[in-house]
C-alpha cells in the first residue's frame, strides 16, 4: 500500500489555493451585506458602461488573436521555410519580445506612436501637418498594441510546430496532385492546429487580462479588466466581484470553444518524421522581396524595444518637442542603485519570484509524479484543479486571492495575507502551477521507469539511482518549466497591480508609477533592467537546461 | 512503339544531383517500361532515395533530364507529375481518417463526390481495409497504416507508382506478408512501379529488373537472375546474395588461390584492367565440400581442392551452411561497401551433408559448371 499523504496534500493545496478563493468571488458577487441578492448582476447587465466593457474585452481579445496570427504565422513560415541571408539572426530576434512583459512593450509604444512619439512626429513633419496624423487612443489603439506585442506567441509556437512537422505529409499531398495552396490549407495548417490553438489561447487569455494597454491607450474605451480595478478603487466591491465572475465565465466559454475545435487532434506524426527542407528562394523578385519583407517586419516589431533602450538614456526633462531626444545620460541607471525608491522594486521582484518558483518546483514535482505514475480515483479532478489557473485571466485569480485572504478565519483556512509580503508570491505560485506541472508531467512521461529498475538491478542504491538516473533525466524538463515560471513571475503585472502594497511593489508596478509621474527615463531604465534580468535568467538557466538535456533527450 | 519496341514510360538521362560536396546521384540513366516493376537497390546513402525523389519531383537535378511518356518533365512540380508515392514513414495525414486520406488525391482533382466515394471504397477493398474506412489513421496498426498509404497512392490511378522503402517499418513476419500482398496487387493491376530498398531479398522477390546503386552511381541493371549469375563487378557480386571473396593471382586458365590450386573462371570477365590484385567471387552453393581423408582422389584429374577445417556449421533448412578455415588461400571479409557478418579467412559452403563435424578436415572445390567470377580488387 502506498502512502496516501502525498495525494491528500496535493489535493489540499490545490483546493485551498486554486478553487477555494474563487468561491468567495462567487459568494461575494451575490451578497450584499449578509443578504443574498442578484442586484449586482442586474446592475451589471443593465448598465451600458458595463456591457460596453464586456463587449470591449471580447472583441479586443478575438481581434488580438486574429491580428497576432496574421503577423506571427506568416513570419514563422517565412523564417522556417526559406533560406536567405540573415535568416537565422532575424529569425531569433523575432522571438525576443517573448522575454518582455507586455507592459514594457506598451510604454515604448507611447514613445513611438503616441501623440508626441517619434514616428508620429516624423510623419507629421514630413507631411507638414498641423496636428498629429493619428491619435493612439481607444479600441483600435489597444488592438494595435496587443497585436504588436502578442504576435510572438504565434511566431514561437508555429515555428516550433513547423520544426516538428513531418514534411513527408505535405510531399505526399503534392505527389497526389494537390496545389501548393491546397497543401497549405488542407494539410499543413490542420497539422499545425495544436500550435495554432495553443497560441490562440495564450493570446486570448493575455488580452482578456490585459490591463496596461487599455489603461494607457484606452482613453474612454472600457474593458473588464480595467473596469474591475476601477470598481474596486471606487469601493463598489460587489460590482467588482460580478465583473470578475463575468470575466472568468467569458474566458472559460471561449476556452471551451477552442478546446472543441482542437479536440482529438493529438497530431503526433504517424511514424517517424522528416524535417521540411528549407527552400532557397528561386524567383528573382522574391529573392529580394522576401528577406526585405522578413527583416523589415522584424525591425518594425523590435522598434519599441529599441526605443525603450534609447529612452532609458534620455536625461529627464530634456526631450520635449524634438522628434528624437538629443541629450543622453547614465543618470537613470545610476538612480536605480542610489535611489532605494527604484532599487526596492527590483529586489522585491527577485525575492518574490524566487520564493514562488521554488514552491512551484517542489509542489509540481510531487503533483506531476502523482498524475503520471499513480492510478487513483479523482485523478481527473486533480488534473482539472492543476490546470484551472491556466483557464482564468490573471485579474480573476488576483481578485479571488484578494477576497479570500483579506479575512482572518484560521479555522476556515483564511488568513490576512492582503497587505503582507506573502500575497504576491502566493499569486505567482497559483498562476504558474499549470505551466510548471505540465513541463514536469512531460518529463515524467518521457522518463522510462524501467531504467530505475535497471539501475537498482545493477546494484545502485536508492539514492544513487535518484541522483544518477532519475534526476539527470527528469530535472531538465522541470527546470525549463521553472525558468519560465520565474521569468513570468518576475515580469508579472496583471495580478500584481491588484495585490501589491507600497512596500512590496514589484518592478512592473513601479514602471507604471514612474510613467504616471512622467519620468520616462526611469520607467524605461526599469523596463530595460527587467528585460536584462529575464535575458540573464534564460542565458544562464537555458544553458544549464541544454547541457543537461542530452542525457534526457530522446 | 511503331517498330514493336515498347516505348519506356519513364526515362532518366544522365541525371546528377549534388548536395554541397556530396554527389548523391551521379550520371544516372535508366528506363522503365510499361507494367514493369523496377527496384533501386543499394546500401544506405547510395542515392537511391534521392533518385526516387528526383523522379517524384521533390528534388531538381543539377544535370540531366527526366522524360515521362516522351515528354520532358524535368522542371515539373510534383503536383503536375501525379505519380503516386508511398513513403517510408507512410506520411499519412493525421488529421484525416482512412477514407479522407485515400480520397485526398481525388478531391485535389475535383472528382465529383459520388465518384470519390465509389473509387475510395473500391481502392480500400483492394487493400482489405474497407471496414476501417471511418477510423482515424492513428488507430491503425503499422501494417494497416502501410496499406492506407498504398491505397492513397493507388486511388489516383497513377501512371507510375513510387515506393520508398515502404516495408522497412514493419516487423519481419508482417513484412513478408505485406510484400506478397504488394506483389499480387501490382501484378493484378498491371501497375508500373519503381521501388526503393536496401533489402535484396525484397528486391529479388518483387522486381522484374533491379538497378544496383552504389555511391550515387548505377552499378548494374538487370533481372534478379542476371545480377546473381552475371554480376558486373565485385560490388554487385558481393551485395546481391552471399559470396566468398578470395584474393587470387590471375593466371592462364583461371585464378590461382594457393600454390598449385588454380580454379577455372567463367569467361567474359574484364581482361582490360591491368591491376595485379584480383579477387575471385564464389557463391557458397557453387562449391563442393568433401571430407579430407580420401587422398587417392586428390591425385586424379579435375580441379584441385582447397584444404581446410570446419569452423562451424549452421542448419539452414534445405542444407547446412559450413564455414571452413582454409589453408594457403587468402579470404577477404566480403564485398567492400557492405557490412558483412562474415569473418576474414572463412569460406562458406552450402552442403546437404550432415556428416562433417566441427573441427574435421575437409576439401573444397567448385562444382562442375559453377560460375566463378574474377574481378580486379577495387571497390
Amino acid at each position: 500500500m502506498r502512502a496516501r499523504w502525498p495525494l491528500v496534500f496535493a489535493f489540499a493545496v490545490l483546493l485551498w489555493a486554486v478553487l477555494y478563493p474563487h468561491l468567495f468571488v462567487l459568494i461575494d458577487s451575490v451578497r450584499v451585506g449578509e443578504v443574498f441578492s442578484l442586484d449586482a448582476y442586474r446592475a451589471f447587465f443593465t448598465t451600458r458602461a458595463e456591457l460596453e466593457a464586456l463587449w470591449g474585452s471580447l472583441w479586443i481579445s478575438v481581434g488580438s488573436v486574429i491580428l497576432s496570427a496574421l503577423i506571427g504565422v506568416p513570419l514563422a513560415f517565412l523564417f522556417a521555410r526559406f533560406e536567405f541571408p540573415g535568416r537565422s539572426l532575424f529569425g531569433a530576434l523575432a522571438a525576443l519580445p517573448v522575454l518582455l512583459p507586455p507592459l514594457v512593450g506598451v510604454i515604448s509604444f507611447l514613445f513611438l506612436y503616441g501623440e508626441s512619439g517619434m514616428v508620429t512626429r516624423s510623419v507629421q513633419g514630413i507631411l507638414g501637418l498641423e496636428t498629429p496624423p493619428w491619435r493612439l487612443v481607444g479600441g483600435p489603439a489597444v488592438l494595435f498594441v496587443h497585436a504588436y506585442s502578442m504576435y510572438v506567441y504565434f511566431y514561437l509556437l508555429v515555428s516550433a510546430g513547423l520544426a516538428r512537422l513531418d514534411a513527408s505529409a505535405a510531399q505526399a499531398a503534392e505527389s497526389l496532385g494537390a496545389s501548393r495552396l491546397r497543401v497549405l490549407l488542407k494539410v499543413t495548417l490542420p497539422m499545425l492546429a495544436p500550435s495554432l490553438g495553443a497560441a490562440s489561447v495564450l493570446v486570448f487569455m493575455s488580452s482578456m487580462a490585459s490591463f496596461s494597454a487599455p489603461y494607457v491607450f484606452g482613453g474612454g474605451f472600457r474593458v473588464l479588466s480595467t473596469q474591475i480595478v476601477a470598481s474596486r478603487v471606487n469601493g463598489e466591491m460587489t460590482l467588482a466581484m460580478v465583473e470578475t465572475v463575468v470575466l472568468a465565465l467569458a474566458s472559460l466559454a471561449f476556452l471551451g470553444v477552442l478546446r472543441r475545435f482542437e479536440r482529438g487532434q493529438e497530431l503526433a506524426a504517424v511514424g517517424k518524421g522528416v524535417p521540411a527542407p528549407r527552400h532557397p528562394v528561386v524567383s528573382r523578385s522574391a529573392r529580394w522581396l522576401l528577406p526585405v519583407l522578413g527583416v523589415g517586419a522584424v525591425v518594425l516589431l523590435l522598434l519599441p524595444h529599441l526605443t525603450l533602450v534609447l529612452v532609458s538614456f534620455v536625461e529627464e526633462g530634456t526631450w520635449t518637442t524634438e522628434i528624437l531626444p538629443s541629450q543622453f545620460t547614465l543618470d537613470n541607471y545610476g538612480a536605480l542603485f542610489s535611489d532605494p525608491q527604484l532599487w526596492v522594486p527590483v529586489r522585491n521582484s527577485l525575492q518574490m519570484a524566487t520564493i514562488a518558483t521554488a514552491a512551484n518546483l517542489a509542489f509540481c514535482f510531487l503533483l506531476a509524479y502523482l498524475l503520471v505514475r499513480r492510478q487513483f480515483k479523482g485523478r481527473g479532478a486533480l488534473l482539472f484543479l492543476a490546470m484551472l489557473p491556466w483557464a482564468l485571466p490573471g485579474t480573476v485569480i488576483a481578485m479571488a486571492l484578494a477576497t479570500a485572504f483579506s479575512v482572518n478565519q484560521p479555522w476556515f483556512g483564511r488568513f490576512v495575507l492582503v497587505g503582507t509580503f506573502w500575497i504576491l508570491p502566493l499569486a505567482y505560485f497559483v498562476r504558474n502551477i499549470p505551466l510548471v506541472a505540465q513541463s514536469a508531467m512531460a518529463s515524467f512521461r518521457q522518463y522510462d521507469f524501467a531504467m530505475e529498475d535497471a539501475a537498482r538491478g545493477l546494484g545502485a542504491s536508492w539514492w544513487e539511482t535518484t541522483r544518477r538516473v532519475a534526476a539527470p533525466l527528469v530535472l531538465p524538463g522541470l527546470a525549463a518549466g521553472g525558468l519560465l515560471a520565474f521569468v513570468t513571475a518576475l515580469g508579472d503585472f496583471v495580478s500584481s497591480v491588484l495585490l501589491y502594497t507600497f512596500r512590496t511593489r514589484p518592478i512592473s508596478v513601479e514602471i507604471l508609477s514612474q510613467l504616471r509621474a512622467f519620468d520616462f527615463g526611469a520607467a524605461s531604465a526599469l523596463g530595460v533592467v527587467l528585460a536584462l534580468l529575464m535575458t540573464l535568467v534564460f542565458a544562464v538557466g537555458g544553458r544549464w537546461v541544454r547541457s543537461a538535456a542530452p542525457a534526457g533527450g530522446r | 512503339m511503331s517498330e514493336g519496341a515498347v516505348a519506356p514510360v519513364l526515362r532518366l538521362a544522365r541525371v546528377t544531383r549534388r548536395f554541397g560536396e556530396v554527389t548523391a546521384v551521379d550520371d544516372l540513366s535508366l528506363e522503365i517500361l510499361p507494367g514493369e516493376f523496377v527496384t533501386l537497390l543499394g546500401p544506405s546513402g547510395c542515392g537511391k532515395t534521392t533518385a526516387l525523389r528526383l523522379i517524384a519531383g521533390f528534388e531538381a537535378p543539377d544535370a540531366g533530364t527526366v522524360h515521362f511518356r516522351g515528354e520532358d518533365i524535368t522542371g515539373w512540380p510534383p503536383q503536375r507529375r501525379g505519380f503516386g508515392m508511398v513513403f517510408q514513414n507512410y506520411a499519412l495525414f493525421p488529421h484525416l481518417n482512412v477514407f479522407e486520406n485515400v480520397a485526398f488525391g481525388l478531391r485535389a482533382r475535383n472528382v465529383a463526390d459520388r465518384d470519390v466515394r465509389r473509387r475510395v471504397l473500391a481502392t480500400l477493398e483492394v487493400v482489405d481495409l474497407a471496414p476501417l474506412a471511418e477510423r482515424p489513421v492513428q488507430a491503425l496498426s503499422g501494417g494497416q497504416q502501410q496499406r492506407v498509404a498504398v491505397a492513397r497512392a493507388l486511388a489516383i490511378e497513377p501512371p507510375l507508382l513510387l515506393l520508398d522503402e515502404p516495408l522497412s517499418n514493419l516487423d519481419q513476419a508482417l513484412r513478408v506478408q505485406t510484400r506478397n500482398d504488394l506483389r499480387r496487387l501490382v501484378k493484378e493491376l498491371g501497375i508500373t512501379a519503381l521501388f526503393v530498398t536496401h533489402d535484396q531479398e525484397e528486391a529479388f522477390d518483387l522486381s522484374d529488373r533491379i538497378a544496383v546503386m552504389q555511391a550515387g552511381r548505377l552499378r548494374q541493371l538487370g533481372s534478379p537472375q542476371t545480377l546473381y549469375r552475371e554480376p558486373a563487378d565485385r560490388f554487385v557480386a558481393g551485395f546481391v546474395g552471399r559470396a566468398n571473396v578470395l584474393e587470387v593471382e590471375r593466371v592462364d586458365g583461371g585464378a590461382k588461390l594457393a600454390p598449385g590450386v588454380v580454379w577455372p573462371v567463367s569467361d567474359g570477365r574484364p581482361a582490360a584492367s591491368r591491376g595485379d590484385r584480383w579477387v575471385l567471387l564464389a557463391r557458397p552453393e557453387d562449391l563442393d565440400l568433401l571430407d579430407g581423408r580420401d587422398a587417392a582422389e586428390e591425385r586424379g584429374a579435375g580441379v584441385p581442392y582447397l584444404h581446410g577445417r570446419v569452423r562451424d556449421r549452421r542448419f539452414r533448412g534445405e542444407a547446412f551452411l559450413y564455414r571452413v578455415e582454409v589453408e594457403g588461400a587468402r579470404v577477404s571479409s566480403g564485398a567492400k561497401g557492405r557490412a558483412s557478418g562474415r569473418e576474414a579467412g572463412l569460406v562458406e559452403v552450402v552442403a546437404a551433408t550432415e556428416d562433417l563435424a566441427v573441427g574435421s578436415t575437409v576439401r573444397i572445390r567448385p562444382k562442375r559448371g559453377a560460375r566463378l567470377h574474377l574481378f580486379p580488387d577495387v571497390a
